[in-house]
């Protein structure tokens, strides 16, 4: 043997001494963190923030009704149903380096950052069926209700208003077919119009399947709030 | 044409001009704008005292900790017929599925009316069944054009439902299908269909008591 027993003990409470105080900061490394939170000077301003929304969640939770957080904490779209996530999806923004999520955090949240809005409107420019007809009239005829109702939009494209000049356009990669060509005109027309007015307008990417949610669940009237990056709430 | 007609004109078509293009800008949103969350805004203002508006926040904080599941929970998407079983930051299964078809049905004879929607909101599994029987309701015979059948026991179906059946709400069931093929479409009468591997997984995982939320 190259050791003798006296050495390998020493050797290993040594590797002990060592082993175990690395061990407790990968557990616990928060503890470091926590300190410095609790000698951060109290900041009322985020705290009144903070306390808004809670108070503001906890209202929409006590209702029946799905309602949305755009949650740029985390950086994700939540829809939410008595306070429990029930969807949520990464804001993918499109044009990553344009100023467009600034305004548009800025035009939500409103001169006091204290806004709760509601949907106020919605679009669909492009889509694809969900399933091909032929299937839906076998699909209908069996259960005797009409294939057109069975029928479900793909989004290609849409856009969610929020009034004020806030826009989102949703867009997937897939092609779709024009849906209501003369409204849609309209709408491209509306933009127009409202750019030079000032409008936030912010353009995120999606998969379709979730894209089928997030055009169809919120329907106009949507309660929504914004929980800014600076706070967590979750 | 007199002089006073013109200019009454004049205003008039400026002023439908404005409204139009208002209306065109705007596209009549401007009313939807806020919502108002709160009657009193000082009740949502913590207290001046350092100390107890740190005391209000964290109470606040664990009165929205308390309203979040605590253990997983099912989530059944109506719109795209997903259903998972997930906690706030993992999804624990997800599964295709099938949700009510929102058609309408009358009993021609007696008039009653039936709307196949799954219903909304949160629920809990009420009972977990193992090889569950289909008793038919009124509908189904109407559905098909057949008399409703007197004896209780023409009413049973062993093999529709599946394996495994989950009830919640007024005596709905997430259940399985004979038409592994339909689902991902909204077919049903107001129940949730699952594959039959899924299902097995959903029955194993989930408890009495277990929340259930659909959108």
């Amino acid at each position: 043997m190259f050791f003798k027993k006296q050495q390998i003990v020493l050797i290993l409470c040594g590797f002990l001494l060592y082993a175990v105080p690395c061990s407790c900061e990968e557990k616990h490394p928060k503890a470091g963190s926590d300190q410095h939170q609790k000698d951060k000077k109290w900041d009322r301003q985020r705290a009144e923030l903070e306390y808004w929304l809670i108070q503001a969640e906890l209202r929409l939770a006590r209702s029946e009704e799905l309602y949305l957080v755009l949650n740029m904490g985390r950086k994700e779209f939540q829809l939410k149903l008595k306070g429990a996530l029930v969807w949520n999806y990464p804001i993918n923004i499109v044009d990553t380096d344009s100023q467009e999520l600034k305004e548009f955090v800025e035009r939500f949240l409103g001169d006091k950052g204290r806004v709760a809005r509601c949907l106020s409107g919605k679009h669909l420019f492009t889509a694809q069926d969900k399933t091909p007809d032929s299937v839906l009239a076998v699909v209908g005829e069996v259960v005797k209700v009409d294939p057109e109702l069975l029928q479900r939009d793909v989004p290609a494209r849409f856009q969610l208003l929020w009034g004020s000049g806030l826009t989102l356009e949703v867009r997937t990669d897939i092609e779709g077919k024009p849906k209501s060509p003369l409204k849609s005109t309209l709408m491209e027309f509306r933009h127009a119009l409202r750019r030079p007015f000032g409008e936030a307008y912010l353009i995120v990417k999606m998969h379709p399947d979730d894209a089928i949610t997030f055009y169809q669940a919120p329907r106009v009237g949507l309660p929504s709030i914004l929980c800014p990056s600076m706070l967590t709430t979750d | 044409m007199k002089s006073w007609l013109r200019y009454i004109t004049g205003i008039s078509v400026m002023l439908f001009g404005f409204l139009g293009a208002w209306l065109l800008i705007t596209g009549g949103e401007a009313s939807l704008h806020h919502i108002t969350l709160f009657d009193d805004s000082l009740s949502v203002r913590l207290p001046e005292d350092e100390k107890q508006a740190k005391r209000e926040l964290q109470k606040a904080r664990q009165a929205l900790a308390k309203i979040k599941p605590s253990a997983p929970y099912i989530v059944i998407d109506t719109h795209a017929n997903i259903l998972t079983f997930r906690t706030e930051n993992s999804i624990l299964l997800k599964a295709t599925c099938s949700t009510g078809s929102g058609g309408e049905l009358t009993d021609s004879n007696t008039g009653r009316r039936w709307i196949f929607n799954t219903p909304r909101g949160a629920f809990r599994v009420t009972s977990k069944l193992v090889e569950p029987w289909w008793r038919k309701p009124d509908w189904a015979f109407i559905e098909e054009n057949q008399s409703i059948p007197k004896d209780p026991s023409k009413r049973l179906d062993p093999e529709m439902l599946g394996e495994y059946a989950l009830g919640f709400g007024d005596d709905y069931f997430i259940h399985g299908t004979l038409y592994e093929r339909l689902l991902g479409v909204n077919v049903t009468h107001g129940c949730v269909r699952l594959g039959s591997d899924d299902l097995e997984k959903l029955y194993k995982a989930v408890k009495i008591g277990t929340l259930i939320y659909i959108f």
